[in-house]
């Protein structure tokens, strides 16, 4: 009853903001290739030297193609995308064959209310970015409506997750929760044209928790200086008897000067000191996809490095539960309108010692070079190297690296 | 088959498609250029109307001998009339093509000639015609032609290559013949007044740089001498603000002909009125190379200030100043201490006593922001004076003295590009500063591709810009839109790719595109004292489109929107070319424009031409 109530509000609208106007079909996407190979394939937390894990040659190819229907005016869209993804260098035979998977990733209609032109209104699968990032960053099925008032912007959404398989598995993962609601508010202002703040509260009510999100996030420019930060405080109940309490802190400062720039970046995640007690203090994002290895720090190896059936190292940050410090620094240079190049440090940390009382997980030196053989079509090449911390040490872990270069056509 | 087997076939099929191309042309030609004959009905309004029309495969530019009977042939056994030494008295060009008669105008004739209802006209039929090869191995092409089309009169092809000129160009006295000119993948034919009528083959290589010379005098001075084109435009001032006419005054009456003289072509009965589609027909063809800019221009501006038109031009990375009023001559070049894809140039003059400014908009994919910046012309020197500006600029002649004197910022939305919010911006204290505009703007305007001029002739200015390939018309207060065209404006090459989810979502990359347009120019062209608006235009690939990868430009033209009965109705001038455009201005005397080829996908510039269409 309540999606058929969804459904007839969604025709409504759709109804009162189409004119009688030309549709234009368009097409644009990205399309990747990936060559990369990585000495060893860690697998989650577990054997993480070369003998143990099999080193890999792994080609990858990525299609995201949107296919897109649209009024002469763009007030009204209809958006479908999807991703392909194809890998050789695991497992299988040569040929295509059960090598790949398609992805339906965009399925949504956008419109403006047409009694209300500053608002604009998102309904089906769509992009869907929480908290910087920090909180949620990917595609969720919802209706969202946000609204422009001079420097102030507005979003309300509404998103649900998933139900494939009908079966509460009882994991507090907020995709495996049946029937979770997620309700987003996000509110933003400018405060000049190089400057603006924005705050943000999540709440998810599912069977199994009801954790809250409050936020404040921004990001200025100053001359040379740019930055943004976010602070983020997880609350609400886990279970009946635990709480969540968990916070994170995010700070990012870039200088420019001529065609360079120097970034200094660093994040701080609580972990759970102990799991026996009534709160938990690890910090976590909206479902499975959240995680505390984002690759904007720069790092090509040891966020990286993914298994994509075992979990990956990133695990050893999102899954351990012990808290992420990270930290990372950058060096870039533009050669040329074409050419660039960035060397940078990435020091990963935990916030809770671990059972065997260390908490520094490694370092990774990394690098790239871009070339944009045009305006469309772009090459890069990039590395990273994992110097292991105690944490690493412990498990008698040889050192990660990591090569890739990419081809990418963008439409 | 062995290796020297394969060989010699492949040598007979390449020599055998070779021979097929220049037969081909040869037909097409033939067929465009096919003897028809009819007669004169009567002279109208200074034209003359003939019984052909479109189902005899007339076109307009067609030419027709008004033809006198001669003296008669007799067979000198059997003694009978087997013919007429047929003379052309006078030559009629096609300017309108109806239902079962076409309208012609009169090119020239022989002294004391009257033309007169009954006499037969003749398409083509002897008429001079030239061959000019700058391929050096079109000898073969001339001799399909001579081939296809026996009723011209040829000028041999010796001849007419020692007197063509380096680069072509109306010849120095115009006489009336054809002229066709092929550059070894293209032909193409052009008539007395030099304009193409018709084109075969595929797009022209690139010409030599530089305005075209004027040719020696052609080698043939058997053709009648050409008339000059009637009633030359009016010679207005430079952005000149006309009388405005009372409101309600009747520009047109309701079945008026197009006024003699007029550059350009419109529809006799607009088909639909403020909003709608209407039909268009093609206009004379004839545009003249100025000269080759450099590569990959995307976007230009142009400004009269001391005398000197200005012309500023970018190819997304570097901005070039060329002086008009020497020929075509680069006097400064400027880009951003920093890399970003500059999107648009705009002049602005604050005030008659204040610098000349250039305003530029210009983007960083990387980043998803707007890195505009503002220069000054000092001299011949184009100096810096402000980077990172986070907005769109454009500048518009809001007082109607021909300057554009406010410079507007818009701001970067990063779901639309072209936000909502803009500003009026001044230069003080050595920085950009912006405030609330003072003058009500339309909800979706666009500082690009914008202008305020009084279209409607009720002398209140109305607000145009293109925006989504559609010239959008509001009034004053931007309130009411007046008009909107049909998805055919702009097309220019300066489009900005930004993610639609940068802001929210960094997962999840999905390119939307904002095209920056060029700004059409408000211009009485046809001496009625309201102002037509000249729009650059094109027709895109309509459906599958990759916005992106390709231009996905069909044809471009320049359009004209002219308000006439109370309504809006669409005409062009000049042919339809392949590329697109990336700039525009009238002068008194001739439209000059900018037509670029679409970059490469593997990174190399097109090749940019600044063209002329003359209006005198």
């Amino acid at each position: 009853m309540k999606a058929l109530r969804v459904l007839l509000i969604s025709l409504v609208a759709l109804a009162l903001a189409m004119p009688a106007m030309a549709m234009n079909v368009t097409t644009s996407g990205n399309m990747y290739q990936w060559f990369g190979y990585q000495n060893m394939m860690p697998s989650e937390q577990g054997d993480w030297t070369e003998d143990a894990s099999e080193a890999t040659f792994r080609y990858h190819t990525r299609a995201r193609l949107y296919f897109k229907a649209e009024d002469d005016e763009k007030k009204v869209r209809g958006t479908y995308g999807f991703e392909m993804d194809l890998e050789s260098g695991i497992e299988g035979d040569l040929g295509g064959d059960a090598a790949g998977n398609v992805e339906t990733r965009f399925a949504y209609i956008d419109f403006e209310l047409p009694f209300d032109p500053a608002s604009r209104v998102y309904m089906g699968l769509m992009p869907v970015g929480a908290g910087s990032d920090w909180v949620f960053d990917d595609n969720a099925m919802g209706v969202k409506v946000a609204r422009s008032m001079g420097p102030v912007t507005a979003g309300l959404a509404w998103v649900r997750a998933s139900d494939d398989d009908g079966v509460d598995d009882g994991d507090d993962q907020w995709f495996d929760n049946d029937n979770a609601d997620v309700f987003l508010l996000d509110l933003g202002f400018d405060i000049n044209d190089n400057a603006s703040m924005g705050a943000f509260i999540y709440y998810e009510d599912s069977n199994a928790a009801d954790p809250i999100w409050l936020g404040i996030d921004g990001a200025m420019e100053s001359g040379p200086f740019s930055g943004q930060f976010a602070a983020i405080y997880l609350t609400g109940d886990e279970t009946d008897a635990v709480e969540y309490s968990a916070y994170l802190l995010f700070l990012e400062g870039t200088y420019s000067f001529g065609n360079n720039y120097v970034q200094l970046g660093w994040y701080w995640a609580t972990g759970d000191d102990d799991a026996g007690d009534d709160e938990n203090n690890q910090f976590q994002g909206l479902g499975n996809n959240a995680s505390v290895t984002n690759t904007w720090t720069g790092s090509k190896a040891f966020f990286e490095a993914l298994d994509l059936e075992a979990g990956g190292s990133d695990a050893y940050l999102s899954d351990a539960g012990l808290g992420a410090n990270v930290a990372y620094l950058n060096f870039g240079h533009e050669f040329s309108e074409k050419a660039d190049a960035r060397v940078g440090l990435v020091w990963i940390n935990y916030v809770e010692d671990d059972a065997n009382g260390d908490s520094n997980v490694g370092w990774e030196v990394n690098g790239e070079f871009g070339y944009a053989i045009s305006e469309n079509l772009q090459f890069a090449i990039a590395a990273g190297y994992v110097l292991n911390g105690d944490v690493l040490d412990e498990l008698d872990a040889d050192n990660l690296y990591r090569i890739t270069s990419q081809i990418k056509l963008s439409f | 088959m062995s290796v020297k087997r394969m060989v010699v076939f492949g040598m007979a099929v390449f020599f055998g498609m070779c021979s097929s191309v220049s037969a081909l042309i040869g037909e097409e030609v033939g067929k465009d250029f096919q003897p028809v004959s009819g007669y004169v009905i009567t002279a109208m309004q200074g034209e003359y109307l003939v019984d052909l029309d479109a189902s005899q495969r007339l076109a307009i530019g067609d030419i027709f001998a008004v033809v006198r009977p001669g003296e008669k042939i007799i067979h000198p056994v059997t003694r009978k009339v087997i013919g007429n030494l047929e003379k052309a008295k006078a030559y009629l060009q096609v300017t309108r093509i109806q239902s079962g008669y076409s309208y012609t105008r009169l090119l020239g004739s022989d002294q004391g000639t009257k033309i007169e209802a009954g006499d037969v006209v003749r398409r083509f039929q002897n008429l001079p015609a030239l061959f000019w090869d700058y391929s050096g191995a079109g000898e073969a092409i001339f001799a399909e032609l001579q081939s296809a089309l026996p009723h011209l009169e040829w000028a041999d092809y010796a001849s007419a290559q020692a007197s063509r000129p380096p680069v072509p160009a109306p010849p120095a006295e115009q006489r009336i013949a054809l002229t066709f000119i092929y550059d070894g993948s293209r032909l193409e034919a052009r008539d007395p007044y030099f304009r193409i009528i018709h084109t075969y083959g595929t797009t022209t290589a690139p010409t030599t740089a530089g305005r075209a010379s004027s040719a020696t005098p052609l080698v043939t001075n058997r053709g009648m001498k050409l008339q000059p084109l009637p009633a030359p435009v009016p010679n207005y001032a430079w952005g000149s603000v006309p009388q405005a006419r009372p409101q309600g005054t009747v520009v047109y009456p309701q079945s008026a002909a197009q006024p003699a003289g007029v550059p350009y072509k419109m529809d006799s009965q607009p088909l639909y009125s403020q909003g709608g589609v209407v039909r268009y027909s093609a206009a004379f063809p004839g545009f003249q190379n100025v000269g080759e800019l450099p590569r990959g221009i995307v976007m230009s501006d142009f400004v009269v200030v001391d005398g000197r038109r200005l012309m500023a031009a970018t190819n997304g990375s570097t901005i070039y100043v060329f002086d008009l009023s020497t020929g075509l001559t680069k006097i400064a070049q400027g880009a951003p201490s920093y890399f970003a894809e500059i999107l648009s140039v705009k002049w602005w003059k604050p005030a008659a006593g204040k610098e000349l400014y250039l305003a530029m908009t210009a983007w960083r994919e990387k980043e998803q922001k707007v890195v505009s910046a503002l220069f000054d012309m000092e001299g011949n020197n184009l100096r810096l004076l402000q980077e990172n500006i986070p907005h769109i600029l454009g500048s518009v002649d809001h007082n109607g003295d021909g300057m554009p004197e406010l410079l507007l910022a818009q701001k970067y939305d990063g779901k639309k590009f072209f936000g909502r919010d803009i500003y009026q911006c001044d230069w003080q204290d050595g920085k950009l500063e912006t405030s609330a505009p003072s003058f009500p703007l339309p909800l979706d305007f666009t500082v690009i591709g914008c202008l305020y001029a009084d279209i409607t002739g009720d002398g209140q200015p109305e607000w145009a810009y293109v925006r989504f390939n559609i010239l959008f018309l509001y009034s004053a207060d931007g309130q009411n839109r007046i008009y909107e065209s049909p998805k055919q404006m702009g097309g220019s090459l300066s489009v900005a790719r930004f993610n639609l989810f940068a802001e929210s979502n960094r997962e999840n990359e999905q390119s939307e595109f904002a095209p920056f347009e060029v700004t059409p120019v408000a211009v009485d062209l046809d001496g009625d004292n309201v102002k037509e608006l000249v729009v650059a235009s094109a027709e895109k690939i309509a459906y599958g489109v990759a916005d992106g990868l390709l231009s996905g430009v069909k044809s471009s033209w320049l359009g004209v929107i002219k308000f006439r009965d109370g309504m809006f109705v669409k005409g062009t001038i000049g042919e339809k070319m392949e590329i697109p455009l990336a700039g525009l201005t009238v002068t008194s005397n001739e439209i000059l424009f900018i037509a670029s080829q679409p970059n490469k996908l593997l990174g190399g510039k097109g090749t940019s031409y600044l063209l002329s269409f003359p209006l005198r």
